[in-house]
């Protein structure tokens, strides 16, 4: 019993931390309906340059936080600027940006494996490794700042989005960008801006996992798939979606590794997406938006 | 109107793709000139390949550091017989089909004399393959799997076998421990180790009480380290390669876990100690091919940190050091680079490397072409390095076999 | 750029029939021309223009699934795996007849993609796009695990075959029997584009449910081109595994599957051209980017999004774009 809370409690750490990449893939994705390859590797990103500016370079925490929050945004706005927005106003098809989009994910990924060198490298928890144990079971203070953090992030994204201004405009540009754009919203400002966001949140979230195992210039493109999977799971471009989505991927996952097979639990987390999407290619909550997500 | 457009069409599309025929045979042809420029018969030539990108680019490095470092002593010297070496390196991404390609290369087009490679075992049985066919001798630098080089003749493998490997493993295992499980990478190397193990264990009488897989490149292994410490194994055989071996000792040690982890040289890469840190110290043993008390591994050593400012992490460097140094010694007996009499060289060879325990030589005997399991030696990660285990530990490990 | 009336002229045209034998003895020239320099017996560009071979039957089929009808694969690397497995499994392990083995492991990949298609193709674009990556995904995770693939280390011992008591075992023969296929590959990529399927999948792409209500049926033709370029590619994979003589994973995984779609990206998504050409650039410059280190992928990268930004339509549009005016229905 102990050991299923343990796993339950290490896998909502992880689930939490890709809810938040699906988060920040539904940010870009609900503006604009460009599905962002890259956010995988801003994951990494983040996840590096936490290893770069608190582990290595000695920086404090909150400092570390808001430089690399600040950085991806400029990372997400980089690419909206030189990548994806040249096909919008072409409108290019979504899977011709999509595409593109691999060639900045590869872009990001050699650059940084060329600049901060191609080994793993070692992130530092804020809280240390030892374990907080509550009724027997040992839980690890990073798994608190991965929860933590994620529930601050959604509490402010939903004041963000259903309480300003800010918020009524993307979702407006969201539900019509033609009609948006007739009403006077700036939608390409607000592409920009869903991008610059989408950068801060997935480097957040590398930020987060990593020090839960190690940081590598590698594993953009795994989190890039947890991230697609978790939001699909949830429903593209549903926020609550996002939430469940991470966790059900999370726990899926590390239940079928410790209860049917450590072989084989992969594959079966890749069947798993396959059925979503045979059974209920919306997701969980993303059935209101069925014809603008492209079920014939 | 539309017929006459259909016809110039047709002949555009002819004048197309003549144009792009034309343009592509240049090319290769280009190639083919190009690469074959300036062919001296004076310098040595040896082709290295190895994987030089992605999560296991440090492989490749370490061929490649270990190689130019012997290159540069023996060129230094005034080659062998006054003839230089010159080395002709490739990336092959440890991908089998780009093998395939590099060792065509190097033997059509550079004709190298001799070819040092095999950072993988997928790529290395593809340029055995090459070279077996095209009679050229080939180093296999680090791929251990026992097929790369089983019924060989130009095939020559400077580590030992992962058989070799595990079945130390489980010997030592078996005479100290009881309760072992085991673990492995998803990567041939991983798979290979963890059949070697079972058939071994299997030998021996032995059943396991877990076999789980741990992927290198997961997040975390809590899931797979909750079912090993449910079995209550007090020592986990692990025929992994890679970061995996830290993640997974960092997460044993999250639930209060500690087995002894024990396996081949494959456990000890390049950023273990840096991402393993405390977990990692005593807990984790591996056989490798490096002992701090050989002669030959210190001066190796310091000529190492030398030339490139930092120590040998890993006993993959002396390996590829090794390669070449063995290489040359055959070229020298062989009286030349004749391709055959470099291979009967190779055959009978007897060389006292900077890989392997001190007072062994390697050798390739006749049935198995790669360096006997002799050249073991156990080590373990203390005060955030590799070392030797101390041997009075060797005779009595349980002592450390921490809380199942 | 809109190319739906250009094929629909093609196909009625009574010169279509010259046109296609035209293209195909073009290819044929071009791979005899390659095939020149291989005569002099260097075995590596031997190697480098089988993989030319092989890229362009893969990139030739992925171009008429992507360019042709706006359907995008990521699993094209996992059809190619299974017919090589197929392939080896039947012909080096049961003795099976070589070309039986090789249209088997071609069924098996359609199978596969029809199965795991009639679900996935009611979805469109990007979500096909993901659907087709997680096949990817967990297809390699069986061709590292199961037990008839040997796992990770793969099959050794493979032979290049006998065909009617020719030998193939050369590699230069085998090339040969490569560039013969990817010749009838490519001539059946024409037949597919200029055929009323063909036109019904370009009316597809350009307007799905204006395809629909004009009396197409959406779903079907898609799941047959899903299956038909499967199948080629399982065709491919066999070819491949003969021609490596040994399979493993490694061959078979997600970088493959976007290498193919570069290939056909940088080539030129709307003709089998295009796709040929990509192939062999593909392959030429991935050779010479070999010393380069990770550096190379920086490279593709930045091609990828130089290419999408600026030549949407491929390298081959350049001609396209020098001869305008005086060829303006030139439609390949």
């Amino acid at each position: 019993m102990v050991s299923f809370v343990e796993v339950v409690i290490a896998a909502a750490s992880f689930g939490a931390a890709f809810a938040l990449l699906a988060l920040s893939i539904n940010v870009i994705y609900s503006t604009s309906t460009v599905l962002n390859f890259a956010q995988g590797e801003f994951m990494m990103l983040g996840g590096m340059l936490g290893w770069a500016l608190y582990s290595a370079m000695g920086l404090p925490y909150w400092l570390a936080v808001v430089l690399i929050a600040g950085g991806m945004g400029l990372v997400g706005l980089a690419e909206y600027v030189l990548v994806v927005r040249p096909l919008l106003l072409r409108r290019a098809a979504d899977i011709a940006i999509m595409i593109a989009t691999f060639g900045a994910a590869y872009v990001i990924r050699t650059a940084t494996a060329l600049g901060m060198g191609r080994v793993e490298r070692p992130a530092k928890p804020p809280l240390g490794q030892t374990p907080f144990v509550i009724g027997g079971v040992p839980i690890l203070p990073q798994s608190f700042v991965v929860i933590g953090i994620t529930c601050a992030v959604l509490i402010l994204a939903w004041w963000l989005y259903s309480r300003t201004t800010l918020g009524l405009a993307l979702r407006a540009a969201a539900f019509d960008p033609d009609g948006a754009q007739l009403v006077g919203i700036n939608v390409d400002r607000l592409n920009a801006l869903t991008f610059a966001g989408g950068g801060l949140l997935a480097g957040i979230a590398g930020l987060l996992i990593s020090p839960l195992s190690y940081a590598s210039p590698w594993f953009g493109i795994t989190f890039a798939i947890s991230g697609f999977a978790a939001a699909i799971i949830g429903g593209l471009g549903s926020w609550p979606g996002a939430v469940v989505g991470g966790i059900i991927l999370g726990l899926a996952n590390a239940l079928m590794l410790r209860y049917v097979s450590g072989q084989w639990g992969t594959f079966a987390t890749f069947i798993l997406i396959l059925l979503v999407l045979y059974i209920r290619p919306t997701g969980i909550f993303g059935e209101r938006n069925a014809a603008k997500f492209g079920t014939v | 109107m539309r017929t006459q457009a259909i016809d110039q069409a047709a002949a555009t599309v002819r004048r197309r793709l003549s144009v792009i025929a034309i343009g592509v045979a240049t090319v290769l042809l280009l190639g083919a000139g190009w690469g074959s420029r300036g062919r001296d018969t004076q310098p040595i030539r040896i082709g290295l390949a190895g994987g030089l990108t992605g999560s296991q680019s440090f492989l490749g490095q370490a061929q490649q550091e270990g190689v130019m470092l012997a290159v540069d002593q023996i060129n230094a010297k005034g080659g062998i017989a006054g003839r230089r070496i010159d080395v002709v390196s490739e990336d092959d991404q440890f991908d089998p089909s780009r093998a395939a390609a590099i060792a065509q290369r190097l033997i059509s087009q550079d004709h190298v004399d001799a070819i040092i490679a095999g950072t993988n075992t997928g790529t290395a049985l593809v340029y055995a393959k090459a070279c077996e066919a095209a009679k050229v001798p080939l180093i296999v630098s680090f791929a251990s799997d026992n097929r790369i080089t089983q019924g060989k003749q130009w095939t020559f493998a400077v580590d030992t076998g992962v058989k070799e490997d595990m079945q130390a493993v489980v010997a030592f295992a078996k005479q100290h421990f009881q309760r072992v499980a085991v673990t492995y990478d998803d990567d041939a190397y991983g798979q290979a180790a963890r059949d070697f193990t079972l058939a071994e264990l299997k030998s021996l009488n032995m059943t396991p009480l877990a076999v789980v897989a741990m992927p290198d490149g997961s997040l975390d292994y809590g899931p797979q380290i909750a079912r090993l410490q449910s079995t209550g194994a007090q020592i986990v055989v692990a025929g992994d390669g890679g970061s995996n071996v830290a993640q997974m000792a960092k997460n044993m040690v999250q639930v209060g876990y500690e087995p002894l982890v024990m396996g081949p040289a494959s456990l000890a890469f390049v950023s273990m100690i840096d991402i393993g840190g405390a977990a990692v110290e005593h807990k984790v043993w591996f056989t490798d091919s490096i002992d701090s008390s050989n002669p030959a591994f210190v001066t190796f050593a310091k000529a190492f940190g030398a030339k490139y400012h930092q120590n040998p992490q890993t006993g993959f460097e002396p390996l590829a050091y090794d390669s070449m140094g063995i290489l040359a010694k055959a070229i020298k007996q062989a009286g030349g680079v004749d391709k055959s009499a470099v291979q009967q060289a190779l055959t009978n060879i007897h060389y006292a490397g900077a890989s392997g325990k001190a007072g062994t030589e390697i050798s390739f005997p006749a049935a198995t072409h790669r360096r006997p399991g002799a050249g073991i030696n156990w080590r373990w990660v203390t005060n955030g390095k590799f070392e030797n285990v101390p041997a009075n530990l060797l005779a009595n490990p349980t002592a450390l076999a921490g809380k199942p | 750029m809109n190319v739906q009336p250009q094929a629909t002229a093609a196909a009625k045209s009574p010169r279509n029939g010259s046109r296609l034998r035209t293209n195909a003895l073009a290819l044929a020239g071009a791979f005899a021309v390659i095939a020149l320099p291989l005569l002099s017996g260097n075995g590596y560009i031997i190697q480098v223009a089988s993989l030319a071979a092989i890229g362009a039957i893969m990139a030739v089929s992925l171009g008429i699934l992507y360019g042709h009808s706006g359907q995008l694969s990521f699993a094209h690397a996992a059809f190619y795996g299974v017919g090589a497995y197929t392939a080896v499994v039947l012909h080096t392990q049961h003795g099976v007849n070589f070309i039986v083995s090789l249209f088997a492991g071609a069924a098996l990949s359609g199978l596969v993609a029809f199965v795991v298609g009639l679900p996935t193709l009611r979805l469109r674009g990007n979500y096909l796009a993901i659907a087709t990556m997680a096949l990817q995904l967990g297809i390699s995770e069986v061709f590292v695990n199961a037990k008839i693939t040997g796992g990770s280390v793969g099959i050794l011992g493979i032979v290049r075959p006998t065909i009617a008591g020719f030998s193939f075992e050369s590699p230069f023969a085998y090339y040969v029997l490569l560039a013969l296929a990817a010749v009838l590959v490519f001539m059946l990529a024409h037949y597919i584009v200029h055929s009323r399927a063909g036109r019904g999948l370009a009316a597809i792409r350009e307007d799905e449910t204006a395809a629909g209500v004009i009396g197409v049926d959406v779903i079907w033709y898609k799941v047959s081109i899903f299956t038909i370029t499967a199948m080629i590619a399982g065709l491919a994979g066999g070819l491949f595994a003969y021609q490596l003589e040994y399979v493993s994973p490694e061959s078979f995984n997600l970088d493959w599957s976007i290498a193919v779609l570069s290939m056909v990206i940088i080539g030129g998504k709307r003709s089998a051209i295009g796709a040929v050409v990509g192939a062999v650039i593909v392959t030429i410059v991935t050779q010479l980017l070999f010393s380069v280190g990770d550096l190379q992928f920086l490279v593709y990268g930045v091609w990828i999004i130089v290419i999408m930004l600026f030549l949407p339509e491929g390298l081959v549009s350049i001609w396209g774009m020098v001869r305008r005016g005086a060829t303006s229905e030139v439609g390949l």
